[in-house]
């Protein structure tokens, strides 16, 4: 009966043992899992969400007027720097192939109507289509991670690419040109 | 009076793993309690949102949820949770649109399917089996004990007393059990594994960032409050967007050298050491003698294997002879001769 006490002493290690080796397996495995499906390839080739509202000079668009063209939505803020710079770029895609087709368009999302107004004057793109969206749940519907983020929907109204960061001309000509001819 | 002395700690002793053993199952009730509220959510709408957010991860943010980051598509989230919640949606719908248009990583769990279910289920699955088996030991045990105690008529003390020990050992032992794997079930289900090591991971000081965000964002053309927001998104390791509140204060007034400065850092510290570099060098065009500015655009020169690093490090030895990083500078230099 002396022989109790180790028993349990023994069986209470072992159980220890086997619950620390489940708890090390757990965690490890379940935060690979969630590490694991990180950053999903962009759904492309589906239709792309609805865009309509008014602008900061209060011009009401609807991106559906679009249809027929290849739209390049810039998702953009006055208060973010890389978008002051993508603006030339993004100006300079529209005036080589608007006969082709080409417009576009923007979202100005976390900002004030005046602070983009300023901003649209400053990079000399008033001329452009815009949509305000001083909540972002216009971007979250579009599945924007950050700002900037560039999205090029073709003809037929579906995504047929986007683009995380500032855009170059590179990445316009290789994903906008395909579509226009 | 000595007598009940003596017999208090015995009873004492006895009722303790007992106790243990309710205590510890208490707290796995409470905490598998609390992983089916959270499940099913609260009814307060703002803390319904909240439960939600809670689940879904800020795509612009390293590690933190919609419900706990002040980035502009975090909030967007939390405002699209709040109007699908009002249209009478059930979290799972409302996840699931994310899930459509982020991807499965937008989640913060582990997907309810293949590996992630099993890895949901097995620890609640195990707590049973482990139950009905100690269960099974102790019935045998006190079968062998009592036919022992019936055979060999030992002492009325040792018969009251054997057969009850096994039995009360294992049920601590499944408690401790129980215990373990409800831990393992809120880590795994918390994320803990997932959030950076640093700043980040240890603050949480969010009504901070609330109030500052707010005042750069009310007012925008100030540099101060974009500095200051600048500062407590660095502190936390969110440099990103701490880079973005900068480079807002540095546009505004593109000749303040401690903002410029802070953005090089910023650059600097998230990998973007091509932007830091021109800025640095703006600042030094204005303040040849800028330290800070001196030390970094070096060291960031020297890393891209520039040639030019050897003349700003000296540079910088010239200006701050006693500067903590000179010892360590000094012995860059006499290594790269």
């Amino acid at each position: 009966m002396t022989g109790q006490r180790p028993l349990i002493a023994r069986r209470a290690v072992l159980v220890g043992a086997a619950a620390a080796a489940g708890l090390a397996a757990t965690v490890p495995l379940a935060h690979a899992l969630r590490a694991g499906d990180g950053t999903p390839a962009a759904p492309a080739n589906r239709l792309a969400s609805p865009l309509a509202g008014t602008g900061p000079d209060g011009t009401f668009f609807d991106l559906a007027t679009l249809r027929g063209h290849v739209a390049v939505v810039t998702v953009w803020a006055s208060w973010c720097e890389p978008c002051r710079r993508e603006f030339p770029v993004l100006l300079a895609a529209q005036e080589s192939w608007y006969e082709a087709g080409l417009r576009v368009v923007g979202l100005n999302t976390a900002d004030r109507p005046a602070s983009a107004r300023r901003f649209l004057r400053e990079v000399g793109a008033e001329a452009l289509p815009m949509v305000s969206d001083p909540d972002s749940r216009h971007a979250v519907a579009w599945g924007v991670r950050g700002i900037p983020e560039t999205f090029v929907v073709d003809r037929g109204g579906r995504l047929a690419a986007r683009h995380q960061g500032e855009v170059t001309r590179e990445w316009l000509v290789a994903s906008v040109e395909p579509l226009l001819r | 009076m000595a007598g009940g002395l003596r017999r208090t700690p015995v009873a004492l002793r006895r009722a303790v793993p007992g106790l243990l053993a309710i205590a510890a199952l208490l707290l796995f009730a409470a905490g598998l309690t609390r992983a089916v509220l959270v499940g099913s959510g609260p009814t307060d709408e703002d803390a319904r949102v909240r439960a939600i957010a809670a689940t879904v991860r800020c795509p612009e943010c390293i590690g933190e949820s919609a419900a706990d980051s002040q980035a502009p598509t975090a909030r967007g989230i939390r405002e699209t949770i709040r109007e699908q919640v009002r249209a009478g949606r059930e979290p799972d719908e409302i996840r699931r649109w994310f899930v459509d248009r982020y991807g499965p990583g937008i989640l913060l769990e582990p997907p309810a399917r293949g590996l992630g279910l099993l890895l949901w289920w097995l620890p609640v699955a195990f707590v049973p089996l482990a139950l009905a088996a100690l269960a099974v030991t102790r019935w045998a045990r006190r079968r062998t004990a009592g036919s022992a105690v019936r055979d060999t008529a030992r002492a009325p003390e040792s018969s009251a007393v054997q057969p009850g020990r096994p039995a009360r050992g294992a049920l601590v032992l499944a408690a401790a059990v129980a215990v373990a794997l409800t831990v393992g079930i809120v880590m795994a289900g918390r994320g803990t594994g997932d959030r950076p090591a640093g700043p980040a991971a240890a603050t949480t000081g969010d009504t901070e960032l609330d109030v500052l965000s707010a005042a750069a964002r009310s007012a925008p053309d100030e540099v101060g409050p974009w500095l200051s927001l600048g500062r407590a998104l660095e502190h936390r390791g969110r440099l990103a967007e701490a880079a973005q509140a900068y480079e807002r204060a540095v546009r505004l007034d593109p000749k303040d050298s401690p903002a410029a400065f802070r953005l090089a850092f910023a650059y600097a510290r998230s990998g973007q050491a091509e932007r830091a570099r021109p800025l640095l060098q703006e600042i030094l065009a204005r303040d040849a003698r800028h330290t800070e500015a001196l030390l970094l655009l070096g060291m960031l020169q020297h890393e891209a294997g520039q040639p030019e690093a050897s003349e700003t490090l000296r540079r910088f030895l010239e200006v701050a002879a006693e500067h903590p990083a000179a010892a360590a500078v000094r012995r860059l230099l006499e290594g790269d001769r």
